[in-house]
């Protein structure tokens, strides 16, 4: 072989090792750059990072306070009459003359915290519950299997109690508060979550390396949290996106009944929505707006979660 | 002594009985290999010697498996231990090599983290220590640039890779017995030879013993002492491999060895291949179970149960005098 020649395959092998060392990394540095390049992705990022920038910014950003009123002859209660979308309002004036702009921009962060911690209690609780149940069900023989149907039956009862009236209980025995609704709407989640993450684990605990690791006698404990967990929670992570969306809503839900935040001085999107219910026929923006504003924050945490599933799922990797 | 002594090994889910009173040995540093088709019952009494079949409940159902007989390892009978003996000695004393490597590997956790779980958990090895008796393992087995291979996943490695991988993991604490199962079915043809080149390698240079279960005679012939034939749940022959293939006295043993294709053989020669599929139409204890499959089946091989005759070469058939 010439030396031109073994220097061009020299070449070659170079090139091709660099090329596998860029598919190489950490499983979550490598499903983000795979998410770079779904365009499902980037739209879900930007929207929740838009939600995110203006939640955490709203009082900054909007022009007018939220409870800044302007009556000056524009706002007539009784015959529907609100001024619509214009320069110096660009959502028009509400019910009481407030900058509907400005309080759709400061009730963002309402709902943000709501959304969030209210899942993250669904979630940190449904997946104490429903791993627990699972692993109990999968290796702690027959008394396991006992505990886990005991567990499993009452989170059955929880599931089959609607959801709005769980947290309705909860909320009606906390009081009414930010705080409640938090709870409330966290702990109607709990089942879901459970049932999840238990059906996933589950389904991982009878797979061919589960038998492998049991046969190389590592413990079971070590088994369910290193390896069946992380395999599980491929789903409950989209889920999890699910419920920001529903928690948002029910949240709302549970404002309009009276058991919300009782300041009117933080605006907050359900509570809007159901303010403007009263001017459904006359004055529909006033409703449009916290619902459109709903409706897109709920969609993009959805088209996040479920891009995120995808370059998550190691079964999807290599085909891109 | 033998190191491994199966004797009378009984598995049944339900009431089909599929493993029914399996006898053999494997000595120290010894290739034994499990022989037959599917369903024969080789990787059922794989499983059940490493304790992984499901439990049978008291209540009977569940599916699990009810197991009789004895499987006595070095003394111990491995089926009279407690879940968490049993537990202590897997990875450490007995190993299993398992038939698809791709799904026996967790996708989502590094190759070097499951290869360290072990030497955490059987040999006390630590941080730094782990991952270096991690990489010379690696190194062992034929991977090159271990440290690199160390914080990879699965699906970036090659099925050859893979399986060398799970052959890591199996081998890292040394273990008396190692179980192979059908290690080299889910892989390409060159790569299958220097699997069981691999396998042949470790188990010279560490003198553990090797239970090989497989379906492909050729793998036997290259590397197998002693060969157990099982059809039906039963051995029907069992002898050292050279002598097995030179003079197979079980008409099974035959008709396996004549549907290899030989190299030796004119080239339009057609395979014999056996008549029909494993089936329970005749239980042992009523005739030959290979009685409907057979070319010299006659009215004897139906009256009674026909026992296992001869020492170093045994055979289950009434038949065999015709044969040799």
């Amino acid at each position: 072989m010439t030396i031109a020649k073994i220097e061009r395959l020299d070449r070659l092998i170079e090139a091709s090792v660099t090329a596998r060392d860029a598919e190489s990394g950490s499983l979550w540095r490598q499903s983000l750059r795979r998410m770079r390049r779904s365009p499902m992705a980037i739209c879900g990022a930007v929207i929740v990072g838009l939600f995110f920038i203006v939640a955490l910014l709203g009082p900054w950003i909007a022009p007018y306070g939220p409870t800044e009123q302007t009556w000056g002859g524009e706002v007539f209660l009784n015959q529907n009459i609100f001024p619509g979308p214009r320069a110096e309002n660009w959502f028009g004036l509400d019910h009481l003359g407030r900058d509907m702009f400005s309080r759709m921009v400061v009730g963002a962060r309402q709902t943000m915290l709501v959304g969030v911690v209210a899942t993250l209690i669904g979630f940190a609780a449904g997946a104490v519950v429903g791993g627990f149940a699972a692993a109990a069900g999968t290796f702690g023989g027959r008394w396991g299997e006992r505990l886990e149907a005991v567990i499993m039956r009452a989170v059955d009862v929880a599931l089959s109690i609607p959801m709005l009236l769980l947290a309705l209980s909860v909320a009606a025995l906390l009081g009414p508060s930010l705080t409640t609704v938090m709870i409330a709407v966290g702990v109607a989640q709990i089942p879901i979550f459970a049932r999840m993450l238990r059906g996933s684990m589950l389904a991982q605990a009878h797979s061919d390396y589960v038998l492998a690791a049991i046969s190389m006698g590592v413990p079971k404990a070590r088994i369910v949290v290193s390896h069946i967990l992380p395999n599980s929670l491929g789903p409950v992570i989209v889920q999890a996106t699910l419920v920001l969306a529903t928690a948002i809503i029910e949240a709302a839900a549970l404002s309009y009944l009276g058991l919300g935040n009782p300041d009117p001085g933080t605006p907050e999107w359900g509570t809007m929505l159901a303010d403007a219910q009263r001017f459904l026929s006359g004055a529909p923006q006033l409703a449009i707006y916290p619902a459109v504003g709903i409706i897109i924050t709920a969609l993009g945490f959805t088209l996040l979660g479920e891009a995120m599933r995808e370059s998550l799922d190691p079964r999807l990797r290599r085909q891109q | 002594m033998a190191l491994l002594e199966v004797e009378d090994l009984r598995i049944a889910f339900g009431s089909s009985t599929v493993v029914d009173g399996v006898s053999f040995h494997v000595d120290e540093s010894q290739v034994v290999s499990l022989v037959g088709e599917s369903g024969c019952g080789k990787s059922v009494t794989s499983l059940a010697i490493m304790g992984l079949l499901p439990k049978l409940r008291k209540s009977g159902r569940g599916g699990g498996a009810a197991v009789s007989g004895r499987a006595v390892f070095d003394g111990v009978d491995l089926f009279g231990l407690s879940a968490d003996q049993m537990r202590r000695r897997r990875g450490a004393d007995l190993a299993m090599v398992f038939q698809d490597p791709l799904s026996s590997l967790n996708p989502v956790v590094p190759i070097g983290r499951q290869i360290t779980e072990v030497l955490e958990r059987h040999r006390g090895l630590r941080g730094e220590a782990a991952r270096k008796e991690a990489e010379n393992l690696l190194d062992r087995v034929g991977i090159p640039d271990p440290r690199r291979r160390l914080g990879e996943y699965p699906h970036q490695l090659s099925g050859g890779m893979r399986q060398r991988v799970l052959i890591a993991i199996a081998v890292a604490c040394a273990p008396r017995l190692l179980i192979a199962d059908e290690p080299t079915t889910a892989l390409d043809v060159t790569i299958q030879a220097q699997i069981l080149e691999l396998l042949k390698d470790l188990v010279d240079a560490e003198g553990t013993a090797l239970l090989m279960i497989t379906h492909d005679l050729g793998v036997v012939a290259g590397m197998c002492n002693v060969v157990n034939v099982l059809y039906s749940g039963r051995v029907v022959e069992s002898s050292s491999a050279s002598r097995l293939f030179a003079e197979p006295t079980h008409p099974y043993t035959v008709g396996l060895l004549g549907s290899i294709p030989r190299l030796d053989l004119p080239i339009h020669e057609p395979l014999k291949p056996i008549r029909g599929s494993i089936a329970d139409v005749i239980r042992w204890g009523d005739g030959c179970a290979f009685a409907p499959r057979c070319d010299l089946v006659g009215a004897e091989c139906v009256a009674g149960e026909p026992m296992l005759k001869g020492e170093a070469h045994a055979h289950r058939c009434v038949k065999a005098e015709e044969i040799a």
